[in-house]
């Protein structure tokens, strides 16, 4: 009974009645946080959070790893907590990098703090199976990501006399209209993740949710067989006449300042993107035009971040990491975080007006689970889409791309353990 | 006990705590490192033994080959240009020019620079639309063309051209100090005669420098077979898988792959391909020369 009083009084304080309960918390809940986001709207994003938690009676110690998609960050997270210097907490992505972790009790179970603050019912359903093991709870869930936006240059579609294309027959016109205008038509990055950004925009748009949710879910080798996915690869590969030469030098950023500075067309990003815009003084429908398909096809490619708790017996720790959890739930933080983040809320209870009109769209297509669309780390593990990177980013740069090839190769890798 | 005796137990335990960590720390991780490739291991160690399935996995995956054969050519080309480049380098700054130090200082800074700088500022330069191709184009030669980089097929030779850049300085250093050591006798008897000065470079100095060519093959053959931050900062193994290369392999499957099995799989490999190349060449270079001597 008095672990539910405690649970509900932080719960009122991550609720945002900061003024009247935080004199309850004890004089500094220390809480070190593992994360990797460190460019300037991410930075900014986590400082949000940093503020709400050092409001609510916290202190927050903030350790930022830079590099490698985070890859960096989870590997010193993942060796201080096996070496027993856990940190407080640390950011994973949704998915299956956290099974492994869990099943060796590295985690702990915040079962109790989602029960009191009834996330089941405020998430999507999908994301809510990616949070929990047999029905035990590990992850706070910050921020629904769409990862499979195209970013339109406004100026330089004007330029070029074109529209945002509506159709796929539309597309390569307009990328040629673009081409004859002197614009680079897409904006292409040297990773291989950003060659997969722009084959996931592919496949759920000119492909669909239902072939998305049979490659990547059900790991289904006919449907990778199938004439609609050769279509899709046959797609992708015309697309490498529309880059510039500079592009294998280019981060994904980089790629995004060229459609700022309408010198590039498109951009096929995650709306991460849409951070780099509003930075640089853009507006949404005027300067540039986001949209998460092409044609008919409605879907939501998405993914995002959670915050998993290290697994202690030490109570001054857990009382840091109750009050961290729901600060990072408290419907404050989530909208304020993700207006700056770039992502929407994960919750579905909260007043999205204040949110653009891009996050807008994505809460629309969001709010029916159809379109929901778990990007594979839901599915699938590291390895696997590693797998798949290489091959789409030694199509993307190889002299004789074959269709019949890299289809083997894909079925190959999804048909796997 | 004899004197020497009690001299060498003295030594014996003075080195005795080096030889622990030695032989912890890298003889123990070593046979860890072997131990994980033969278990199911992902993104934590596991116990579970699956004998050479992860062996299997590396050899029947592409990137492996590719990563290997980027190596090989890497390495090769490297080695040769930076001996010949260093000795030549050397032989020039031996032949009493003015403002030696200065020049040699020159060389060498290139050195000083770590991989990742020298990457970077490699791959501006090669960047068709900003670095030398651009800068070329601008002065007026239009058709100009060194785009490198950014064709698979050549980017592996843009990193050696920056592996050069950076390493033929140390080279030279050390050629120069064997050039140096040299008895200047020798050329005096050469000039007697009548010898022309590039026969006696090739014919006797080269074969007496061989202890330091070999210290410079050595140096060389570790930094290469360990190169990672050079092809992150170039090219991040791209275009494509097109310059990826055996640690760079190791580093994706270790962490951001999450699968450690492979990633000690590919380590083993990589010791025991280094051991098979190094371990005859260092008996016939060494072990059988102090035979002979003594």
């Amino acid at each position: 009974m008095k672990l539910l009083t405690h649970v509900l009084s932080i719960g009122m304080v991550g609720a945002g009645l900061l003024g009247t309960t935080a004199g309850h918390a004890q004089a500094s809940e220390k809480a070190e946080v593992i994360h990797w986001w460190t460019s300037g709207s991410e930075s900014a994003a986590v400082k949000v959070i940093a503020d709400a938690y050092n409001q609510a009676g916290g202190e927050w110690i903030d350790n930022a790893v830079a590099g490698g998609g985070g890859g960096k960050a989870r590997s010193l997270g993942i060796n201080r907590i096996v070496g027993g210097n856990s940190p407080t907490a640390m950011q994973f992505n949704y998915g299956k990098q956290l099974d492994e972790i869990i099943a060796n009790g590295f985690v702990r179970d915040i079962s109790a703090l989602a029960e009191a603050g009834d996330w089941e019912n405020l998430i999507p359903g999908e994301l809510w199976n990616s949070i929990s093991v047999d029905g035990k709870v590990y992850g706070v869930p910050i921020d629904v990501h769409g990862q499979t936006w195209s970013w339109w240059s406004l100026p330089a579609l004007k330029k070029a006399g074109a529209e945002v294309p509506n159709s796929w027959d539309d597309f390569f016109p307009t990328l040629d209209k673009l081409k004859a205008a002197g614009i680079t038509p897409i904006a292409v990055s040297r990773d291989a993740w950003t060659i997969d950004s722009m084959w996931r925009f592919l496949v759920i748009s000119k492909g669909g949710t239902e072939l998305f949710k049979k490659i990547y879910v059900e790991n289904d080798t006919n449907a990778v067989e199938s004439p609609a996915f050769k279509d899709l690869v046959a797609t992708l590969i015309k697309m490498r006449d529309y880059s510039d030469e500079g592009a294998s030098a280019r981060n994904w950023n980089d790629s995004t300042t060229m459609v700022i500075n309408d010198q590039a067309g498109v951009q096929f990003m995650g709306d991460w993107a849409k951070g780099e815009f509003l930075k640089a003084g853009k507006t949404p429908m005027e300067d540039f035009v986001c949209t998460p398909t092409i044609g008919a096809n409605e879907g939501y490619v998405y993914g995002g971040d959670m915050f998993i708790m290290t697994a202690t017996d030490d109570p001054e720790v857990k009382q840091a990491q109750d009050l961290l959890v729901n600060t990072m739930m408290s419907k404050d933080v989530q909208v304020a975080f993700n207006k700056v983040k770039g992502g929407i809320p994960v919750r579905n209870d909260v007043d999205t007006s204040t949110l653009d009109v891009c996050a807008q769209t994505a809460i629309k297509l969001m709010a029916s689970p159809e379109n929901q669309v778990g990007d594979q780390p839901f599915y699938n593990s590291t390895d696997k889409i590693g797998a798949i990177r290489d091959l789409l980013g030694t199509l993307w740069t190889e002299p004789n791309p074959s269709v019949d090839a890299f289809t083997q190769k894909f079925a190959d890798i999804i048909s796997a353990e | 006990m004899s004197q020497s005796q009690r001299r060498n137990l003295g030594s014996t335990l003075t080195i005795m705590p080096f030889w622990i960590l030695v032989l912890g720390a890298y003889v123990g991780t070593i046979a860890w490192t072997v131990y994980i490739s033969l278990t199911n291991s992902r993104m934590l160690p596991s116990t579970k033994f699956v004998g050479l399935d992860q062996y299997k996995r590396l050899f029947g995956m592409e990137r492996w080959h590719v990563a290997t054969q980027n190596l090989l050519v890497f390495g090769l080309l490297l080695m040769a240009l930076c001996l010949v480049l260093g000795f030549l380098l050397a032989v020039m700054l031996d032949s009493q020019i003015r403002a030696e130090g200065v020049v040699r200082t020159i060389i060498l800074y290139p050195h000083a620079i770590s991989f990742i700088v020298t990457g970077l500022v490699w791959q501006w330069m090669l960047n068709p639309t900003v670095g030398i191709e651009k800068a070329i184009h601008s002065f007026g030669w239009a058709n100009f063309s060194f785009d490198w980089l950014i064709r698979p097929e050549t980017a592996i030779y843009a990193l050696v051209l920056a592996g050069v850049w950076q390493g033929s300085g140390l080279i030279m250093a050390l050629m120069l100090a064997g050039l140096r050591g040299i008895d200047q006798d020798i050329w005096k008897a050469a000039r007697i005669d009548g010898i022309p000065s590039w026969r006696v470079y090739l014919s006797i100095v080269v074969p007496m420098m061989r202890p330091t060519i070999i210290t410079c093959v050595v140096l060389m053959s570790l930094s290469i077979v360990k190169v990672y931050d050079l092809v992150v900062a170039l090219t991040g193994g791209g275009p494509g898988l097109s310059t990826d290369v055996p640690a760079k392999f190791i580093m994706d499957f270790l962490f951001e792959r999450n699968n450690i099995g492979l990633a000690t799989a590919a380590c083993t490999t990589l010791l025991i391909l280094v051991l098979v190349i190094f371990v005859p060449w260092y008996y016939v270079e060494y072990c059988r020369e102090k035979k002979g001597a003594h």
